[in-house]
C-alpha cells in the first residue's frame, strides 16, 4: 500500500502570464481621495446613521402586488357597476312597467279561432261576476297574477257563460288597436266601476260623448224613484267626474248623481 | 454627533499627548470607542486613499469610488461596537468596501438598459463593457500610458465579480492571498483559483500589451 495521506490541492498556475499581468496591473497609477474627504465622512457621521434605502431584495411578488390590486380593484368596480346598472336600470325597468298591464277581457260565447287570440293569452278566468250591460268593458288585473316566465297560449271559451280572458300585453308588440302598449294601460279601480254603480241603481247607460247616458231607467228602481230619466247625461257621482272606466264606491243611498238634462245640468239624490 | 461636540482644545489635548501615527489600528479604534474623535480621523487618514483607489480599480468610476468610500467609512464609525480586534481593522473594511461595491454593481445591473451588445455578454461576462484597443499609432508616450490605464482598467472592470475582488486586491493593492481570502470569507485555495483565473480573463482582453 502507498501512501494514503491526501495532498493537499494546488491550481495549477501559469507563473509567467500572472506576473505580467500582475505587472500591468500594479503599474496603473493609483488615484487618491479629494483632499475634502474626510471633513465629508464628518459630515455623513454627523447626519446620522446610514439608513438603507432601498431593500435589495424586495420580492417581485411585493412589487407587483400594488399594479395589481389597482387592476384588481378597477375591475371589480367596472363589473359590480356593471351589474347593477343591468338590473337597475330605470329604462329597463319603466319597460317593465309596459309588460304589466293585465287586462280582463269578456270574450263572446262564441267559440273564436285560436288563430285570432292574441298570442300573449296567459288565462282564463269564470265570468261569475260579470257584468252583462257592459260586454266590451275592459278591467286590470293584478299585476302579480302575471307569471314573467315564457308566455304560453291557452285559451277556454265557456259557450254557455262565456269567459273572461286574462290578457298580458308584450311590451315589444303593441295592442291589436295599434297603440302604444302605456296608452292602453287600464286604470287601477279600486271602487266599483261607475258602469256598474248605475245598473245597481236601475240606470242602463251607454259611455258616449258627454259621459254615461241613461238609456233607459228600470222602474221602480232607486233612480227612477229619484227622478232620473231616459236621456239624462250622468256626469259626475258624489262630485267625481264619470269617464268610461272611472270607479266610484259601492251603490248605497245618499250619492248624489249630477246629470244633464235638456242642456242644464240638474242634481239628484238616490234616496 | 460627537463629532460636532468635540471641544477643540481637549482635542489639541489628545493629538500631542497621543503620538498616533505610531498607534495600532486596534489602538486607534478604541480610543475611537472612548470618544477620541481624532482617532477615527487618523483611521480615515490612513486608509481613505487605498479605499477610494480600491474602489476605483473595482468600479472604474472616481465619483462612485469616492462615495462609496465615504460611505464605508461612515459604516465603520457607526458599527465600532460590532468590531471584534481579533480581526485585522484592514480586512474588516475592506470586507465592509466590498459589499458595498457589489451592492452598487448590482444595482446599476438593475438600472442597465438592454444594450445590443450586451445581449452577446454571457454571464459570465462582466457587467461593464469591454472595448478592445485602439491599436493606431500614438504621437505622445504620456498619451501610450494614458490609453493603456484606461485599457486594463476597463479590463478589469469587465471582469466578474468574483475574479475582480480578488483580483484587484492582490495585484492593485498588493494584499496577500490570506487577506484575500479573510476579505471574501473564502478558502485559501479557492481565492488562489480564483486570482489565477480573474488573470487567465484580463491576459485574453489584454494580449496586445504582453
Amino acid at each position: 500500500m502507498g501512501n494514503l495521506t491526501p495532498q493537499k490541492f494546488e491550481p495549477v498556475i501559469d507563473t509567467s502570464a500572472d506576473d505580467k499581468i500582475s505587472q500591468l496591473l500594479s503599474a496603473m497609477p493609483r488615484v487618491e481621495a479629494p483632499g475634502d474627504f474626510g471633513f465629508r465622512v464628518k459630515a455623513r457621521i454627523a447626519e446620522g446613521r446610514p439608513v438603507n434605502s432601498q431593500p435589495l431584495w424586495l420580492p417581485t411578488a411585493i412589487k407587483a402586488a400594488v399594479p395589481l390590486g389597482l387592476v384588481l380593484a378597477i375591475g371589480g368596480y367596472v363589473g359590480v357597476t356593471s351589474f347593477y346598472v343591468t338590473d337597475n336600470n330605470p329604462s329597463e325597468q319603466a319597460v317593465g312597467e309596459r309588460v304589466r298591464p293585465v287586462i280582463v277581457q269578456q270574450v263572446p260565447a262564441a267559440p273564436a279561432p285560436e288563430s285570432m287570440v292574441p298570442p300573449t293569452v296567459v288565462a282564463t278566468v269564470s265570468n261569475d261576476k260579470a257584468v252583462p250591460t257592459s260586454p266590451n268593458r275592459e278591467i286590470a288585473a293584478k299585476p302579480a297574477s302575471v307569471k314573467r316566465s315564457s308566455p304560453k297560449k291557452h285559451v277556454t271559451n265557456d259557450r254557455d257563460s262565456g269567459s273572461y280572458v286574462i290578457s298580458a300585453t308584450d311590451a315589444k308588440k303593441p295592442s291589436s288597436a295599434g297603440d302604444d302598449p302605456i296608452a292602453d294601460k287600464p286604470e287601477e279601480i279600486k271602487g266599483t266601476p261607475a258602469g256598474e254603480v248605475l245598473t245597481k241603481i236601475g240606470v242602463n247607460a251607454l259611455f258616449g260623448e258627454g259621459g254615461w247616458k241613461a238609456d233607459s231607467v228600470s222602474p221602480n228602481t232607486a233612480a227612477a224613484k229619484a227622478g232620473v230619466k231616459a236621456g239624462d247625461i250622468i256626469e259626475s257621482v258624489d262630485d267625481q267626474d264619470l269617464t268610461d272606466r272611472a270607479s266610484v264606491g259601492k251603490p248605497a243611498k245618499g250619492k248624489k248623481l249630477k246629470v244633464k238634462r235638456d242642456g242644464k245640468s240638474v242634481e239628484i239624490v238616490i234616496d | 454627533m460627537a463629532f460636532d461636540n468635540a471641544n477643540s482644545i481637549g482635542l489639541e489635548v489628545l493629538r500631542t499627548s497621543m503620538p498616533e501615527e505610531k498607534l495600532s489600528d486596534h489602538a486607534l479604534i478604541e480610543a475611537t470607542r472612548n470618544g477620541d474623535e481624532s482617532a477615527f480621523e487618523e483611521i480615515v487618514s490612513r486608509y481613505r486613499n487605498s479605499i477610494t483607489n480600491y474602489l476605483y480599480r473595482f468600479l472604474n468610476d472616481y465619483e462612485e469610488a469616492v462615495d462609496l468610500a465615504q460611505e464605508t467609512f461612515v459604516r465603520v464609525y457607526f458599527a465600532l461596537d460590532r468590531y471584534h480586534t481579533q480581526f485585522a481593522f484592514s480586512t474588516y473594511i475592506y470586507r465592509i468596501a466590498t459589499n458595498l461595491a457589489i451592492s452598487e454593481i448590482r444595482r446599476r445591473k438593475r438600472r442597465k438598459l438592454l444594450s445590443l451588445t450586451g445581449l452577446f455578454q454571457s454571464e459570465e461576462d462582466s457587467s461593464v463593457e469591454f472595448q478592445p484597443p485602439d491599436h493606431r499609432t500614438l504621437q505622445d508616450e504620456e498619451l501610450v500610458d494614458y490609453e493603456r490605464t484606461e485599457v486594463i482598467a476597463r479590463a478589469i472592470a469587465a471582469l466578474p465579480e468574483k475574479y475582480r475582488i480578488p483580483v484587484v486586491l492582490r495585484d492593485v493593492e498588493g494584499k496577500s492571498y490570506d487577506e484575500i481570502a479573510e476579505i471574501m470569507e473564502l478558502g485559501l485555495g479557492t481565492t488562489k483559483s480564483r486570482i489565477s483565473r480573474g488573470r487567465g480573463l484580463l491576459k485574453e482582453k489584454l494580449q496586445h500589451y504582453l
